[in-house]
């Protein structure tokens, strides 16, 4: 009342107090937006857990249509006391056959309470029939099953409703009511014809079996019945035409001792109205949101039953990246002499560390190739391709006139003892006619195999990557130069190239997507484990280069 | 935890302490969009960027003011950016098409007297319900509106006083104000 003795000149503050005492409190959508927009590297799980919930929904459903497909015969389903069960029969039956039948007995329903019958198949009706006493049965018969009955055995519950969710027209769209008084009312405005074949009210006899409170969900699901078949079905108890769900519906907490007890007959009229407006209004809500007709449906639902596509396991995870790396190349030699005492009585070089009497530059490399890459984790991939490489390092030297007496310094196949092998060169590294550059090089084939690991995400779009290969590799050509047991001679000998090697690459890069492509930039280390030379040569050298990659991927 | 701590934690993006300045403020300033807002859906997008941008502007706020003043400030101007993306919302606050809105009394429910308030402004039209929160609720003055929704300043004026009076009828017919009674005094006399 204090409001009340508010007047008008007073009108702005009024106005300010009672908006400033109003408060609204958000949905947790709004921190979720904004947390996510604040720490883009940190986003809350809402985006996996969905991913996760969606795909235990599909698992769930690909496991109960794959086992109702194989049989025509729904088992005894008891379900004791919560959850859903969805059972689903896709049979085809042949066109004016009689073996048609899927029965489910015995089901108890130990709660509240959905029971969605849904018949996905287009031109064909349903027929759910009660008489005996066995608990829920659904049965779709052809014209000589009649023996076939079903019963619902549902006890507390306050109503049953039958309603054609999706139909071709008003015509075909039954609604049905058990009530606690056990009185069914199929409504099916100006529905002659589904009911004309019919004989006598549908009933629906209960066996007793008692629904205990909880709550289920029940779903069967059918497609392609027989209408034919469905409407020559004499003994139903209840014929419902175009059924594309039954809805159960109790109130919670209800026990009602009258309803739906055994031997109690449930009418079924195939004319009149809804029992209520809202009944009316969901039936009409429903079929106003299915645009598509019926047959339309029942197709639809027939072709995909029967033509899955071939999922794609791969798909979204896979990639194809085509890369080059320019790099610096350079070696590492060491002295591999087996009989090192032996070679350096034949040699006052042999070991001194080859380093000190050579003069030897990095030079340029590239490598190039195709890689496949698969995502097995979120965080873990693995990559496999195909890669060409070219190295080369530089080595400063002397040419001389006329060829000078070189030895080799070998390792013996007996791996004990070393001897000299003769040769001659050209190319000194103390003295000549003139200097010249000596250039080291191969061209290489390798098939790298690694995993990349997800260091971090830096945003929406940029990662940061680890990553390691390991790469057999062919050498196809090469020009390289060994040094002579006096280090002061360069031979070439291309008896001594190893032609199969393998190499190791090291790298850490930045992914940068963007549509269905990603650019990845970073540092590349890659050496080679096994010398370039035979075990013959006595001396190692292994190439190392350094380069910066920068590699293309494409989404597949 | 206190403002300096939650304005200390924001300025280093802390998720914590952004979390608790949002959990003080959201639920008024989410009345505040509301306010401006076509519904609650619109409300709360208002009220996601602008807190978006108190966020990524904390560091402008210089503890002069009150801090709910200063983000309160972020989502009004961010409402009015928001309601200014619509193109109707021009032809909304110019005052020949205002004049001829009816108001949509069917639409305000009786819960609570604030929120009865605050229902009788939304339901009245969108030009004037605009100019009624900026001037007589958030302070602003009819120059300051007519700069932020460009029109004049005496549309504005006109504006609030319609809005002002129809928004008066709507609180007296809910019986939430009561007619002064100079006025009644006077309408006696003039019978």
């Amino acid at each position: 009342m204090e409001t009340k003795n508010n007047n008008i000149e007073n009108f702005e503050k009024f106005l300010r107090e009672k908006t400033d005492e109003f408060r609204m409190y958000p949905s947790k959508r709004v921190w979720y937006s904004i947390y996510n927009d604040m720490h883009p590297g940190n986003r809350l799980p809402s985006i996996s857990m969905t991913v996760v919930l969606i795909g235990f929904l599909f698992l769930i459903g690909f496991l109960n249509t794959t086992e109702t497909a194989k049989e025509n015969n729904i088992p005894k389903q008891d379900i004791a006391s919560s959850g859903n069960v969805v059972v689903a029969s896709n049979t085809l039956p042949e066109k004016n056959t009689a073996g048609y039948s899927t029965t489910e007995t015995g089901s108890q329903l130990s709660s509240n309470n959905r029971v969605n019958l849904v018949n996905s198949s287009g031109e064909s009706n349903p027929t759910v029939a009660g008489n005996s006493s066995e608990g829920l049965h659904r049965t779709t018969q052809p014209k000589t099953a009649a023996s076939g009955t079903s019963t619902t055995a549902i006890a507390g519950r306050t109503s049953l409703t039958i309603t054609n969710a999706i139909a071709e027209d008003a015509t075909n769209n039954p609604v049905a009511e058990i009530t606690t008084d056990n009185t069914v009312v199929l409504n099916a405005e100006n529905n002659t014809a589904a009911f004309e074949p019919a004989t006598g009210n549908p009933s629906f006899n209960n066996s007793g079996a008692a629904l205990s409170p909880a709550g289920n969900d029940i779903t069967v699901t059918t497609s392609n019945f027989n209408d034919e078949n469905i409407l020559a079905e004499k003994s139903s108890s209840i014929a419902v035409v175009n059924v594309q769900s039954i809805d159960l519906e109790t109130t919670a907490g209800k026990d009602i001792p009258g309803g739906l007890n055994a031997d109690k007959e449930v009418n079924a009229t195939s004319s009149g109205t809804p029992n209520t407006d809202k009944q009316l209004a969901a039936a009409e809500s429903v079929k106003n949101k299915n645009q598509i007709t019926w047959k339309e449906k029942a197709w639809m639902d027939d072709f995909v039953l029967h033509n899955k596509p071939v999922a794609r396991k791969w798909a979204g995870r896979a990639g194809l990246q085509a890369y080059i790396t320019p790099s610096v190349v350079y070696r590492r030699i060491r002295n591999n002499a087996i009989d090192k005492q032996l070679a350096g009585t034949n040699s006052n070089f042999n070991n001194f560390n080859a380093n000190d009497f050579v003069k030897h530059k990095p030079s340029f490399g590239i490598e190039t190739g195709l890689s496949i890459q698969y995502d097995i984790s979120r965080r873990i991939r693995i990559k496999a391709g195909a890669q060409f490489n070219y190295t080369r390092y530089n080595a400063f030297a002397y040419e001389t006139n006329h060829p000078v007496a070189a030895t080799l310094t070998m390792n013996a196949d007996d791996n004990i003892m070393t001897y000299e092998a003769f040769r001659t060169s050209n190319y000194t590294n103390i003295y000549g006619n003139y200097s010249t550059k000596l250039h080291n090089e191969t061209y290489q084939l390798s098939i790298p195999v690694g995993a990349d690991y997800k260091l971090a995400n830096i945003s929406d779009n940029v990662s940061w990557y680890a990553g390691a290969t390991i790469q057999p590799t062919i050498v196809l050509f090469a020009k390289s130069f060994v040094l002579s047991t006096d280090r002061r001679s360069y031979i070439q000998d291309p008896t001594l190239l190893n032609r199969l090697n393998m190499n190791a690459g090291f790298e850490t890069y930045f992914s940068f997507d963007k549509g269905g492509y990603s650019l990845q930039l970073g540092p590349q280390y890659r050496m080679q484990l096994f010398s370039t030379n035979t075990k013959m040569y006595s001396l190692e050298e292994r190439l190392q280069n350094f380069g910066v990659k920068l590699g293309l991927t494409k989404k597949l | 935890m206190t403002e300096e701590q939650m304005l200390a934690g924001c300025l280093q993006n802390d998720a914590a302490s952004q979390d608790s300045l949002y959990s003080r403020f959201s639920p008024r300033m989410l009345g505040v969009c509301y306010r401006f807002a076509k519904n609650r859906e619109d409300a709360e997008d208002m009220l996601q960027e602008g807190f978006i941008k108190v966020f990524s502007q904390i560091h402008q706020y210089r503890s002069e003011g009150a801090l709910e003043g200063w983000i309160r400030r972020i989502m009004v101007h961010t409402c009015i950016n928001a309601l200014k993306k619509n193109k109707k919302f021009s032809d909304c606050v110019d005052i020949a098409y205002a004049g001829n809105v009816g108001i949509r009394e069917e639409s305000i429910p009786s819960i609570m007297q604030a929120k009865e308030v605050v229902e009788c402004i939304r339901s009245l039209p969108l030009g004037y319900r605009t100019v009624l929160n900026l001037y007589a609720i958030e302070g602003f003055s009819h120059k300051e509106i007519g700069y932020m929704l460009d029109i004049e300043e005496s549309t504005s004026r006109s504006q609030y006083t319609r809005a002002k009076s129809m928004l008066e009828d709507i609180l007296i017919k809910k019986k939430i104000l009561q007619r002064p009674k100079e006025k009644i005094t006077h309408i006696s006399a003039a019978m």
